[in-house]
């Protein structure tokens, strides 16, 4: 009964007005490389002071799901997330588009996203506190191995070129070690430049990659007669999934749902990781391997499941411990207390209704883009009618201002040119540029947490082969990483016996 | 139509500087740099700060985040801007910290403060399951146990890492200390029961002890906090740590007087408001207003105390 | 060509003897047991290094080859250079030329690199810096 109340309360006009503005101006600050959900919340918080906080909430969460999912549309159509969490879309969605299938392309991220969301608004309703608890059992070595089990996947983002992934992986994990150091506060390779104290961030050189790496590309391969390409960008009619490939890609999306749920949980690792490490895992797990990162439907819905559903488990960490799950939650936070609540497990108890307002927002915020994406999805494709000098000119300018609008920093700016430049030699000499960004993203939580857990423990390793977590993700990671090899000996083996 | 949308956007562009004649101050927006992420502590507060004296001086005042090496990155941004008094910055303890600790050369003296808003001390935090129940407990243990206690900060070098080392010299024992990115990591940590204690401040372990997870053991100051009462400040305790952190504004060295005292008196205004001093008390801050004569003169005392102290902590 | 693929192994060896290098004058662990700062790039680095030796030995085996170029993209490469030389110029200046101004020039630049019409070309530099201004600058609040 509470929560049928809760639910009539967000269809109450003013409150599902403020709703759809928080999406659709999420889904516009989405879009564009480089504004993150983060930095809408931020933008728009000061704004949902002046409302209720229903009203308020209600536009803070549309904005947050709407930008996450929208990232996913960048990804699609010109190869750059929009936001971090949507990089993983980029390997499967920006093929199928230069396919000539971006509406499907979109309508899966539109549709996953959402049932990606709903899923992990059901988990927070049931699970808050039991999830929660776990969250706490990540200390210092249970990151690592996290970081650690993230950088196993960069052998499936290297595709069919292992050596090449894993130097450039371990270029990026170089970068990573650029600035302050976490535990000693050492100052590496910073030449005395305050800007890069706090190292090369990772939003900018992944925009540069995928982005003006993309520009450049498309600028040196482009043919001066080509018009025929233009009409084939909407040759497939195609604009859903159908039974049997629903029945296909569901597992693999529950399965990631769980994954990003409890990736959302844990403080301090958001959708930008969930997504990778569950297209990575699923890949390893599909039967259809070989399409992953070529256009792969499974792929591109299993990362547009797993970036929303992210968002539920960092709700679940914030609303029941009041520890931010990931950087808009920590923003989120601050609003809850300028309204006077305190997020924590006595906010189910006196502030027990909003709570629930707060997760039937979540759910219907999810609805709410699912009809809107699904009704914008024939607008978006046109955007690659526009002739294409247009758009490289046009997103270069959006990275540099994406990448700015970030922290107001002028080595951003540097970095990102540098990773455009960087983006092409790679793409031209057939390197996979997502390890580099996967190992710049989970460099420092690696390194952090594994001299972190030194620290605690005077120098022992003993924690990875005693705490529980650590050796089921171990284990996990060294089976993923050890299996697929041996099967494929076996293969190879059987053949020649059949010879 | 595109012309009429080039003119429209132009006069918008240069109305703001055509109409606003120079004669007095403020006459445009002002800007407010922050050297943390949005969402922190510091971040709230300037954004307070400047809500209240936005209605104070009758411009839009607007925050804007440039986080980067212990704010080192805005501190050197505010010193090269134009001395207008169109750009502010949130000054925290670090910023008496950030030479000594080699992030930038500049120091409190290069820049003018305008006024200090608070003070926040450090927490002596443990989990609720933890044995010690009292600071003396905790004392106790430690005296016995040197080097065995893990003590989580916000970051060697931080100034949570200086309260842990305080605490250490005051009550002669030792520590391990584990530096985590922030305040609010360590206590989690220890909610989880990686480490032992958080030296954090009162409001990053809010939520931990409100949920019943967290003990606060003492306030390291000389006055009890107002979220957690009951909990003995260190004059309680018969200690001595004179370290805290404190948040203040300022303006590039050569802003003119006139500009300075019309900022000032809005600072003030602003900061001795009734609704700053209940988000104090909401967030676990101490308020404690000072001039920008006297704010000035405290941040270079600060600066001078970690010269001397911070070689001595053997930081690499 | 095979002499790209090895050029960019020995750019990455290079890259990695710097860091190491430097890694290698960073205090070591502390009396605790900590790894010093030194610890996790000299891993790294190491590992880049073996990397590189073992793609570029694959390199000269097979004889891969990279950097084929084919008529197209020979004449589009003057295009190609001007296009990253500009970006590059644009990321390093930004510090220091008002936004607006700077960014009308890199605009009109890349449209007249890429042949559009002079009309088109300063109306649109001029329309989307000025629309960009006021969203970042008015509406994010971000200080261009």
């Amino acid at each position: 009964m509470e929560w049928v109340s809760a639910f009539i309360g967000v269809l109450h006009p003013q409150v599902f007005f403020y709703l759809i503005v928080g999406v659709v101006s999420g889904a516009l600050i989405g879009t564009l490389p480089g504004l993150t959900a983060t930095m809408g919340v931020a933008v728009l918080t000061p704004i949902s002071f002046w409302l209720e906080p229903a009203c308020g909430f209600a536009m803070l969460i549309g904005v947050y799901n709407a930008a996450i999912w929208s990232g996913g549309i960048s990804a699609i159509l010109i190869n750059t997330p929009g936001t971090p969490a949507s990089m993983a879309s980029t390997f499967d969605g920006y093929s199928l588009s230069q396919k000539g299938m971006a509406r499907l392309a979109l309508n899966i991220n539109t549709v996953f996203s959402a049932l990606g969301g709903v899923f992990s608004s059901f988990c927070l309703i049931f699970f808050a506190f039991p999830l929660a608890d776990f969250a706490l059992r990540f200390g210092p070595a249970e990151y690592a191995v996290v970081a650690f089990f993230g950088l196993t996947m960069m052998a499936a983002v290297s595709g069919d070129k292992p050596v090449k992934g894993l130097l450039v992986g371990f270029v990026g994990l170089l970068i990573s070690t650029i600035g302050l150091d976490a535990i000693h506060a050492f100052k590496r390779y910073t030449f005395d430049y305050p800007m890069l104290l706090d190292g090369i961030s990772f939003v900018p050189v992944m925009i540069g990659l995928f982005g003006i790496g993309e520009i450049l590309f498309q600028v040196y391969t482009n043919r001066k007669d080509e018009k025929a390409e233009i009409v084939s960008i909407e040759k497939s009619n195609k604009s859903f999934l159908n039974f049997k490939e629903l029945k296909q890609v569901f597992p693999f999306n529950i399965f990631a749902s769980i994954i990003s749920v409890i990736i959302g949980v844990i403080p301090g690792a958001g959708g930008d990781i969930a997504s990778i490490i569950s297209w990575g895992q699923c890949k390893r797990m599909s039967k259809h391997k070989s399409e992953y990162g070529k256009g792969s439907i499974e792929g591109l819905s299993v990362s547009c499941t797993s970036n929303n559903a992210v968002i539920g488990g960092a709700m679940t960490t914030m609303l029941s411990l009041g520890i931010p799950g990931d950087a808009v939650t920590a923003i989120l936070i601050g609003s809850l207390m300028m309204y006077g609540m305190t997020p924590g497990p006595q906010m189910f108890v006196e502030n027990k209704p909003f709570v629930m307002t707060l997760i039937a927002q979540l759910i219907i915020a999810n609805i709410v883009i699912c009809i809107f994406g699904l009704l914008t999805s024939k607008i978006y494709p046109k955007i690659l009618r526009i002739k294409k000098e247009t758009l490289w000119v046009s997103v270069t300018m959006c990275c540099f201002l994406g990448s700015f609008a970030i922290n107001n920093s002028y080595m951003d700016i540097i970095a990102m040119a540098i990773a455009g430049i960087l983006g092409f030699i790679l793409k031209k000499m057939d390197f996979p540029a997502g390890p580099l960004v996967l190992g710049l993203l989970l460099g420092r939580l690696l390194e952090a947490n594994l001299r972190r857990t030194l620290a605690i423990t005077m120098g022992s390793y003993s924690p990875f082969f005693t705490n529980p977590i650590c050796i089921v993700l171990l284990s996990v990671s060294i089976i993923s990483l050890i299996v697929p090899a041996i099967v494929k000996h076996i293969k190879a083996m059987h053949n020649q016996n059949k010879q | 139509m595109k012309k009429l949308i080039a003119v429209l956007c132009c006069s918008f562009l240069f109305s703001g500087s055509l109409f606003a004649a120079p004669a007095k101050f403020p006459s445009k927006q002002i800007t407010v740099v922050v050297g943390y992420s949005a969402g922190g502590t510091s971040d709230t507060v300037t954004r307070f700060i400047a809500k209240e004296m936005e209605a104070e001086l009758g411009v839009p005042i607007i925050v804007t985040n440039k986080p980067g090496g212990s704010s080192a990155v805005a501190f050197e941004y505010l010193a090269s801007r134009k001395a207008d008094g169109y750009t502010l910055m949130y000054v925290p303890v670090e910023n008496a910290m950030v030479k000594p600790l080699g992030f930038t050369k500049l120091e409190p003296k290069d820049i003018r403060y305008i006024g200090r808003a608070m003070t926040l001390p450090a927490t002596v935090t443990v989990n609720a399951n933890s044995p010690f129940k009292t600071f003396a407990d905790l004392v106790k243990y430690a005296k016995n146990n040197p080097g065995k206690l893990k003590v989580g900060n916000s970051g060697t070098g931080s100034i949570w890492h200086f309260a842990a080392v305080g605490i250490e010299r005051a009550a002669d024992v030792k520590f391990n200390h584990v530096p985590f990115d922030s305040g609010t990591a360590a206590a989690t940590a220890v909610m989880g029961g990686h480490v032992d204690i958080a030296t954090v401040a009162p409001g990053e372990v809010k939520a931990g002890v409100e949920s019943g997870k967290l003990r606060v053991l003492a306030i390291v100051d000389n006055q009890r906090s107002s979220l957690y009462p009951k909990v003995p400040s260190f004059k309680d305790l018969k200690l001595n740590v004179e370290i805290m952190g404190w948040g203040a504004f300022a303006v590039p060295l050569k802003t003119p007087e006139e500009i300075v005292q019309i900022l000032e008196a809005a600072y003030k205004k602003a900061v001795e408001s009734q609704a700053f001093k209940d988000l104090c008390v909401k967030y676990g801050l101490t308020p404690a207003y000072l001039s920008a004569a006297d704010a000035q003169k405290f941040a270079n005392e600060q600066a001078q105390w970690y010269q001397e102290q911070i070689p001595s902590l053997n930081l690499r | 060509m095979t002499k790209s693929g090895i050029i960019f192994c020995l750019c990455c060896i290079a890259a990695a003897l710097f860091f190491m290098l430097l890694a290698l004058g960073f205090p070591g662990a502390s009396a605790d047991g900590t790894p010093g700062p030194g610890y996790f790039p000299i891993i790294v680095s190491s590992a880049v290094i073996a990397l590189s030796l073992v793609l570029s030995i694959s390199y000269i085996k097979r004889k891969e080859k990279y950097f084929q170029t084919n008529e197209i993209e020979r004449a589009n490469f003057p295009t190609l250079l001007l296009t990253g030389a500009a970006i590059v110029i644009y990321a390093v200046l930004f510090m220091f030329i008002p936004f607006v101004p700077l960014s009308i020039a890199f605009l009109i630049f890349l449209n007249r690199l890429y042949q559009r019409s002079w009309r088109f070309n300063i109306i649109f530099s001029i329309l989307f810096t000025l629309c960009a201004y006021f969203i970042f600058e008015k509406f994010l609040h971000v200080m261009l």
